[in-house]
């Protein structure tokens, strides 16, 4: 079952008289249950990709398709419902909410879902499990390592039960050890039935994935499967 | 798929998430949102307090009103429809001083035939007294004995003028409370005081009677009207005071009065004044001075609201990069919207808490300096709201820039 797709998917950033096309004609297909790394250099187009399938951005022209509805054409509101109800996001920066403890950081998306609270806590605490990081609950972002931090985004990409998960250079910030667990874990959740799209500029840490889009100059120039992907232990 | 939440859902604004984010951010930065709050608690402050002690004023001048009876009607020379351009530079009232036929003891026994009631003359001026070697300035009243009823004046000792018009001739006197106290030290009966140098004799002492919008009424002396009108050397009379016996009177006595004056004075150049008219005058004159005060103070509430304004964009500055994480995890425009709204909202209405908390010591102090304040229910509540519509109108600018962020401009925010 397909996922996520595009359909000649395009974006031109206007700074006032000169066009910059981003993106140029993207069609690809994430199924269920895929791993799929995203890769390109800087300047490639994979950001720009990464914003518009996640709903953060509008494309200039194409089609995004999530869970078998079209969503480019959609209003600010319905928007912000498919990013709360379809899409989990792991930034490389992490992007927690620095007053909030990490249950509560967790329990964020919940929360613009209207779920009560007694419920989000439930979840909230199933999922901190799942990543290991049930002890530090009550903890501030400031007080966890980075790694830590990584993974409690995860969690929060994790707790609505998402589509997929979009993860954008999710060890940038780290060091390789860290790096290798969070791709570990990602690896991990993906043999646990979830959909992972990886965006990386990074050759080793997209080998670690089952398939590889390369993008360049924002176009798609291959469409590389990985029958033996590199496995963290 | 289900684009759209249900209607209950979409509904559910989650307020104790709402506030929970609303007080630790205002707690994460106390000392710039105390500032803040000081805008609005100064100027919820000076609008219930000057409100309060107009109030206070209000209340204070019915109560001295109410208190000349309310089946009295007030005499006085002059009406503003017959005057010459000339005359009404004047204030009413004034009508002996500016050359308007004033009232005299003609009047006052042509009104003495109107049957069931009581009339009692009144002139006023002030003068010197003294005693001894004590001098002071006291205000002079010269009336008669049906002044007593009429005016409700009570009596510490001996007796008030008590003669008959035309038998009080005497140079008798009844004092106020602080002449007595002050100036006679406290023994006065019988004793000669000396007014503008003619010689009285004190034969009653009043009760302390406190300060009216007249002047302090415990300075005050009473003397018979005819010996004032000979110390003055005329026979004019300021005022003539009219009692009836029941409100429902007051009309028919009125018209009665017209009748009888116009008939001695020719024309219709004196005016009858009520107390329900003086209720109303001086209800209006205190409102305007109401919505002046309140307006001046008013306008330290706007200031506030600026400050709150400004401090709000400062806030969504700041929080850019929180507002995109937000709306990256599903907030709607109007999840955002709320969030820094309400956090507006608490500013003001904290600060209009503590404005009115601080009006409310405020007046209790000015008590004790004898200000008049009262604090009414409607203050209070109309402190309230404003702080609150204060709150909505400084805060839905920054708010509505919060709520109208991109989400990926938002998020690349450095």
């Amino acid at each position: 079952m397909i996922v996520m797709e595009t359909k000649n998917l395009g974006k031109i950033y206007s700074f006032d008289s000169i066009k910059v096309t981003a993106l140029n004609n993207v069609s690809i297909q994430i199924n269920q249950g895929e791993i799929v790394g995203i890769m390109g250099p800087s300047g490639s187009g994979k950001s720009t990709l990464m914003n518009l399938v996640g709903c953060l951005d509008r494309p200039s022209q194409g089609e995004i398709w999530i869970a078998g509805s079209r969503v480019d054409n959609l209003n600010d509101n319905n928007l912000a419902i498919i990013r709360s109800k379809q899409v989990g996001f792991v930034f490389q920066n992490y992007n927690l909410l620095p007053r909030l403890k990490v249950i509560e950081n967790v329990e964020l998306p919940l929360i613009y879902q209207g779920v009560p609270s007694h419920l989000r806590r439930k979840k909230a605490d199933e999922v901190l499990e799942r990543i290991g990081l049930k002890e530090r609950m009550h903890h501030k972002p400031s007080q966890i390592s980075g790694g830590e931090q990584q993974r409690v985004a995860l969690a929060r990409a994790l707790v609505t039960n998402p589509s997929f998960i979009l993860a954008d250079e999710p060890t940038g910030n780290l060091d390789s050890k860290t790096g290798k667990e969070i791709i570990k874990l990602l690896q991990d959740l993906n043999n646990g039935g979830v959909t992972v799209l990886l965006i990386t500029h990074d050759r080793f840490v997209a080998e670690h994935t089952a398939r590889v889009i390369h993008l360049k100059d924002g176009e798609v120039i291959e469409n590389e499967a990985l029958p033996n992907p590199i496995r963290e232990v | 798929m289900r684009l759209c939440q249900t209607q209950s859902e979409r509904c559910k604004l989650n307020i104790s998430h709402t506030l929970k984010i609303v007080i630790s951010s205002i707690s994460s930065n106390k000392t710039r949102n105390f500032l803040t709050m000081l805008g609005i608690l100064i100027g919820v402050f000076a609008i219930v307090l000057m409100v309060s002690i107009g109030e206070g004023v209000r209340q204070e001048v019915n109560k001295q009103i109410e208190g000349l009876g309310a089946n009295i009607i007030f005499v006085t020379s002059g009406n503003p429809a017959q005057r010459t351009e000339s005359q009404r530079m004047g204030p009413p009232g004034m009508g002996g001083f500016m050359g308007v036929t004033p009232l005299t003891n003609q009047d006052h026994q042509a009104l003495l035939t109107i049957q069931g009631i009581k009339v009692s003359p009144l002139i006023s001026r002030s003068g010197i007294l003294s005693y001894s070697d004590l001098t002071d300035t006291v205000q002079v009243t010269g009336t008669n004995y049906t002044y007593l009823e009429i005016a409700s004046l009570p009596l510490l000792e001996g007796e008030f003028l008590s003669k008959t018009d035309e038998d009080a001739l005497d140079k008798e006197a009844v004092i106020g409370y602080r002449i007595y106290t002050e100036i006679l030290n406290s023994d006065a009966l019988n004793k000669t005081v000396y007014i503008n140098d003619i010689p009285f004799k004190v034969i009653g002492v009043l009760k302390e009677r406190g300060i009216s919008m007249m002047g302090d009424q415990d300075s005050e002396v009473f003397i018979p009207f005819k010996v004032m009108q000979d110390m003055a050397n005329n026979e004019n009379i300021t005022t003539i005071n009219v009692s009836v016996d029941s409100q429902d009177e007051i009309e028919s006595v009125k018209k009665e009065i017209t009748t009888v004056l116009k008939d001695i004075r020719g024309t219709e150049n004196f005016r009858l004044t009520t107390q329900s008219q003086m209720l109303e005058i001086t209800g209006t004159i205190i409102g305007t001075l109401n919505l002046a005060l309140g307006g001046i103070a008013g306008v330290s509430l706007l200031v506030g609201g600026i400050g709150i304004m400004n401090i709000m964009l400062v806030s969504v500055a700041e929080r850019t990069r929180e507002i995109g994480i937000r709306k990256a995890v599903g907030a709607r425009r109007k999840d955002v919207l709320w969030q820094f709204l309400l956090e507006a909202i608490f500013l003001a209405l904290v600060g209009g808490v503590l404005g009115l908390l601080f009006a409310y010591i405020g007046s209790l102090v000015l008590k004790n300096f004898d200000v008049p304040s009262a604090i009414t229910f409607s203050s209070i509540v109309i402190a309230l709201i404003f702080s609150t519509i204060i709150g909505v109108i400084f805060g839905v600018y920054p708010a509505y820039r919060a709520a109208s962020l991109e989400p990926i401009v938002a998020l690349r925010y450095e």
